[in-house]
């Protein structure tokens, strides 16, 4: 009785038809509060045909929340990366809606760089080595460099801190929370490796340009969708329909502008195409890999 | 030279310079005090707000590190060095944070708040870094620019590494320094005013120094200078001028009026004085002293001028006389109403520039100035004026229902032919009077070169005649005297001679007189006496007669009149054992008229030791017979000039017979000077003459000589 009283705890959407719920996992509910709400704002109005008279938030704290979320009807629509998306796929029976682009790009691979002076070369070389990744909801920076490293036929092993050595034949991982860390520990030799989204490795807040000419990129993986909008697997069609409809036709409208740009600096929706359905495919096959022999 | 003085003024300005330098030195020390005093105010509160600062910044800094250090220690555990870095950053965005350092437990840094991390691994090596990477708790330490402060970041019990905060002191030295220059300003502010305050109290005392002088000068120093000023106008004779007069009801108004009181007094003190100093008191004529100074002046404005200027002496002739005879008071009247001719007759002829002056006694100089008409020069003007004089002056004067008859006679010198200097030309008349008495008297003489010459001489036979008796050129003659009724020696004249030694004899009627005036007979007299008893004792010695030989001596006026006559005749008695009967003493007739009764006294007192008394010249005087009376005498001495002619004059026969008789009548002796003949001889030895001495009997000879005559 007493969740019914508060604003924010999630309420019955799912038996409410006319509400749509969008979702986000997130550490910073507040923050992203106010990026999704002006591109809801912006949907609901238009899904009124489909019976929609409202929009609510609903933020999970991880992935396994919001999976928990999905599978209950508690959120219609989530916003994600590509790895998180086919995640939710995979345990909460989500669908993939449409491909996002943010900031002008809607694709981008991983990079694996360590110092020049590691003597590394290749990710052959990498075992009784360490790598540093981001976290265990990373794309770029976990999902996709370990699944590729496991398929490699590498054992990975989590190590307790950057500080740590893995085992000889084994690749040691550690996740330095932000690609800053990863950077850093690279170049300070607290890990050998690092990977990241190509678009990271070319952003200097994220690898101080000092540090460039002394990292060695090892290798670079083919580009995957960058993020991926998912609907709960039991959503209404029509509610499904329309949605693809406002969000594909909303790059080409002036109103929506303001909320795309809100919404993680989203510049369009984009419809699957083979390439992505290609790659969504392998970070699929990756993320239960990883899944698989890691977790 | 004046010396160099300090006045009043100059003193109490001095003063008063003294003062203001005092309290100046006093104002200036306390200024400086002052100075001293906000330097150390600045200082001490410096001090104050750095330790204040140091202090809130070193708890400021071990709160922050504190938190900061609880901050890290998760991302240190997991080695966030982008968490790290964003505390660091975070923290380093905090005012006057300098740096801040994340290091692991061996001091080696592990973040320092920048991207890349360049320090990363490398060991703190800067100065503080040895204290802070061995304490184990919290730890703060400064420098001058730095406060660090660090704190462990610590997991449980396990330190796990550290963070340094660094605190920059620019900004709070910069504070400090603000903080500083204000508190600067206000003290300069404050020393400001101070100054104000002090200019305007040194201002004041200059000020009130000079109102004190300028007041001091109004009323003290002004009056007082004025009074020195107005009492060296007196000092130096000028009474004129106007005395210091003021209306102030003080002590200098006081002052000012006595002073003028006082000089007023002087002033007329002085016209007294003057008066009585230039004015003769008995007849009101101007006395030596004025005439003198007029003639001074009257020269001074006359030399150049081609102007002629005449002095005449106007001497009365024989006026002792009349003193003598009449008496003073008489003697006055005589000057009085001598006076009132002269001054009537200068009026009448000497013009209006004329002066007329007593000169003291019976002296009278007036002074002619040329006249104004031409060609009638000062020479002719003096003559007639003085002729006047004579002239009116001859007149006799009534005294006491007396006719006294009296003469003048004057001198007259003129300028600037006879001289140029006032005391020359009071010489000349002098001169000049002198030869119209010589001249006989009641007349006039001007005066002339030769005059000069004839006084000069004098003064040198004056000059010679001293010391003559000392050097042997004065020597005693002795002249024979023969009683008549036996034909017989009795005695001898002595007479002085003088032996010069380049004019060889000299006249005794011109160097006895010389004597006589100089006084040098007073000194020549008693030796005369004294060789003539002596000499008279050795004839009486070497040549016993039955009837000893007497000798005669003559005795001036002046040795009369000294008294010590008959003292100095029992000396020579006495030392030369010479008996008193066989001295005598002759006398001329003036030198008993000047005063009778002295010279009785003497005369009885010399005819008591039993000296005779002769009468010298009788006959010449005017007084005559009468005196015979009078003075005790022992015996006449008849002039020769009644001797010369006793042959050829009846009249002088008679006179000389006359006298004779009378003196016999008296009981006086009788002697004849200047017998030159045998004749004259006869005659008086029939008229029945006692004594008589002359060439005819015998010539003036040495004592050797006259002793011959004994044999």
């Amino acid at each position: 009785m007493l969740a019914a009283c508060v604003p924010w705890i999630p309420a019955q959407a799912a038996d409410d038809q006319h509400v749509l719920v969008l979702g986000r996992i997130s550490d910073d509910p507040k923050t992203h509060y106010e990026q999704l709400k002006p591109l809801l704002d912006y949907v609901v109005p238009r899904m009124a045909s489909v019976g929609i008279r409202e929009g609510r938030i609903l933020m999970a704290r991880d992935a396994q929340q919001m999976a928990s979320y999905l599978r209950r009807g508690r959120v219609d629509w989530v916003t994600e990366t590509a790895a998180s998306g086919v995640a939710l796929e995979a345990r909460a029976g989500a669908k993939l809606l449409l491909m996002t682009e943010r900031d002008g790009v809607s694709r981008y691979g991983t990079v694996y760089f360590a110092r020049r002076d590691s003597g590394l070369t290749s990710l052959d070389q990498l075992r009784g080595h360490s790598v540093a990744f981001q976290n265990v909801s990373s794309t770029s920076a976990y999902f996709v460099p370990a699944s590729e490293l496991l398929e490699r036929g590498m054992r990975l092993e989590l190590l307790l801190s950057p500080m740590d050595k893995p085992g000889d034949d084994m690749v040691g991982f550690v996740f330095a929370r932000s690609e800053l860390n990863i950077a850093n520990w690279v170049h300070k030799r607290l890990v050998d490796v690092g990977a990241m989204s190509t678009l990271d490795w070319s952003n200097p807040s994220r690898v101080p340009p000092s540090y460039r000419s002394e990292l060695r990129v090892l290798r670079t993986t083919p580009d995957y969708p960058r993020a991926v909008e998912v609907v709960r697997g039991d959503l209404d069609p029509r509610i499904e329909a329309r949605l693809r409809e406002v969000l594909l036709q909303a790059a080409q409208d002036p109103d929506a502008r303001d909320a795309l740009l809100r919404f993680f600096k989203t510049t369009r929706f984009l419809p699957m195409d083979a390439t992505s359905e290609h790659a969504l495919k392998r970070l699929r096959e990756g993320v239960a890999r990883v899944r698989a022999e890691v977790e | 030279m004046r010396r160099f003085r300090i006045g009043l003024q100059g003193q109490l300005l001095a003063l008063l310079g003294l003062a203001l330098a005092i309290f100046a030195t006093l104002m200036l020390l306390l200024w400086s005090r002052q100075a001293t005093m906000q330097s150390e105010v600045d200082r001490l509160s410096r001090k104050a707000m750095h330790d204040l600062v140091i202090e809130a910044l070193r708890k400021r800094g071990e709160t922050s590190a504190t938190q900061l250090a609880d901050s890290l220690a998760n991302p240190l555990y997991y080695f966030d060095l982008d968490a790290i870095g964003s505390l660091s950053r975070a923290a380093m965005r905090q005012p006057d944070v300098q740096y801040v350092l994340v290091y692991d437990p061996q001091g080696r840094i592990i973040h320092d708040g920048t991207g890349d991390i360049p320090t990363y691994g490398q060991p703190m090596q800067d100065p503080l870094a040895y204290e802070v990477v061995r304490a184990r708790g919290l730890h703060a330490q400064w420098t001058d620019d730095v406060v660090d402060v660090s704190s462990p970041i610590r997991l449980g019990d396990q330190r796990i590494g550290g963070v340094r905060i660094g605190f920059s002191l620019a900004s709070v030295l910069a504070t400090e320094e603000r903080a500083s220059a204000g508190l600067q300003d206000s003290l300069v502010e404050v020393g400001n005013r101070h100054r104000t305050l002090i200019a305007i109290l040194i201002l004041s005392l200059a000020a009130l120094g000079i109102g004190i002088v300028l007041v001091i000068q109004r009323s003290l120093v002004g009056p007082v200078r004025r009074l020195a000023d107005a009492a060296r106008e007196i000092e130096a004779g000028r009474f004129g001028g106007e005395s210091p007069v003021s209306h102030r009801n003080d002590e200098v108004g006081d002052l000012v009026r006595a002073f003028g009181r006082m000089s007023q007094s002087v002033a007329r003190h002085d016209r007294d004085i003057r008066r009585m100093a230039y004015t003769d008191a008995l007849t009101g004529l101007s006395n030596r002293l004025a005439f003198r100074e007029s003639l001074d002046q009257r020269l001074l404005e006359l030399r150049g001028v081609g102007k002629q200027l005449a002095l005449l002496f106007a001497d009365i002739d024989d006026f002792k006389r009349v003193n003598d005879t009449l008496g003073h008071e008489a003697g006055d009247e005589v000057l009085v109403q001598f006076s009132t001719r002269i001054r009537e007759a200068v009026e009448r002829l000497g013009g209006d520039d004329a002066q007329l002056a007593r000169f003291g006694g019976d002296e009278f100089v007036i002074l002619l100035q040329s006249p104004v008409l031409a060609g009638d020069d000062v020479r002719s003007k003096a003559s007639r004026l003085a002729e006047h004089l004579v002239m009116e002056l001859s007149r006799p004067i009534v005294i006491h229902d007396r006719q006294v008859f009296l003469g003048t006679s004057i001198g007259i010198t003129l300028f600037p032919e006879d001289a140029s200097s006032a005391t020359m030309l009071m010489k000349n008349g002098d001169i000049a009077m002198y030869q119209a008495k010589v001249a006989g008297k009641n007349c006039y003489r001007f005066y002339s070169r030769a005059m000069d010459q004839a006084v000069e001489r004098r003064v040198r036979m004056e000059q010679e005649l001293r010391g003559a008796w000392e050097r042997g050129e004065l020597s005693v003659a002795y002249q024979p005297v023969y009683r008549l009724r036996d034909n017989r020696l009795v005695g001898a004249e002595a007479l002085l001679r003088w032996h010069h030694p380049e004019q060889g004899m000299v006249s005794p009627a011109v160097f006895i007189d010389v004597a006589e005036q100089s006084g040098l007979i007073e000194t020549i007299g008693p030796q005369v006496l004294r060789v003539a008893c002596r000499d008279a004792m050795r004839w009486q010695t070497d040549f016993p007669t039955v009837e000893p030989l007497f000798v005669s001596v003559n005795v001036s006026p002046r040795q009369l009149r000294s008294g010590e006559l008959p003292g100095l005749v029992e000396a020579c008695l006495r030392e030369t054992g010479l008996s008193a009967a066989q001295l005598h003493v002759e006398l001329t007739e003036t030198a008993v008229i000047g005063d009778e009764l002295h010279a009785s006294t003497l005369l009885s007192r010399l005819r008591s030791i039993g000296v005779k008394v002769w009468l010298d010249d009788f006959g010449t005087g005017f007084s005559g017979l009468s005196h015979l009376r009078r003075v005790p005498v022992d015996g006449v001495k008849i002039d020769r000039s009644f001797i010369a002619d006793v042959l050829r004059d009846p009249d002088d026969l008679a006179l000389t017979t006359a006298i004779i008789s009378m003196a016999h009548s008296l009981g006086i002796t009788v002697v004849a000077e200047g017998v030159e003949k045998e004749g004259q001889y006869a005659i008086l030895r029939e008229r029945g003459c006692d004594l008589a001495q002359g060439y005819w009997l015998g010539h003036p000879a040495s004592a050797q000589d006259f002793a011959r005559l004994l044999i």
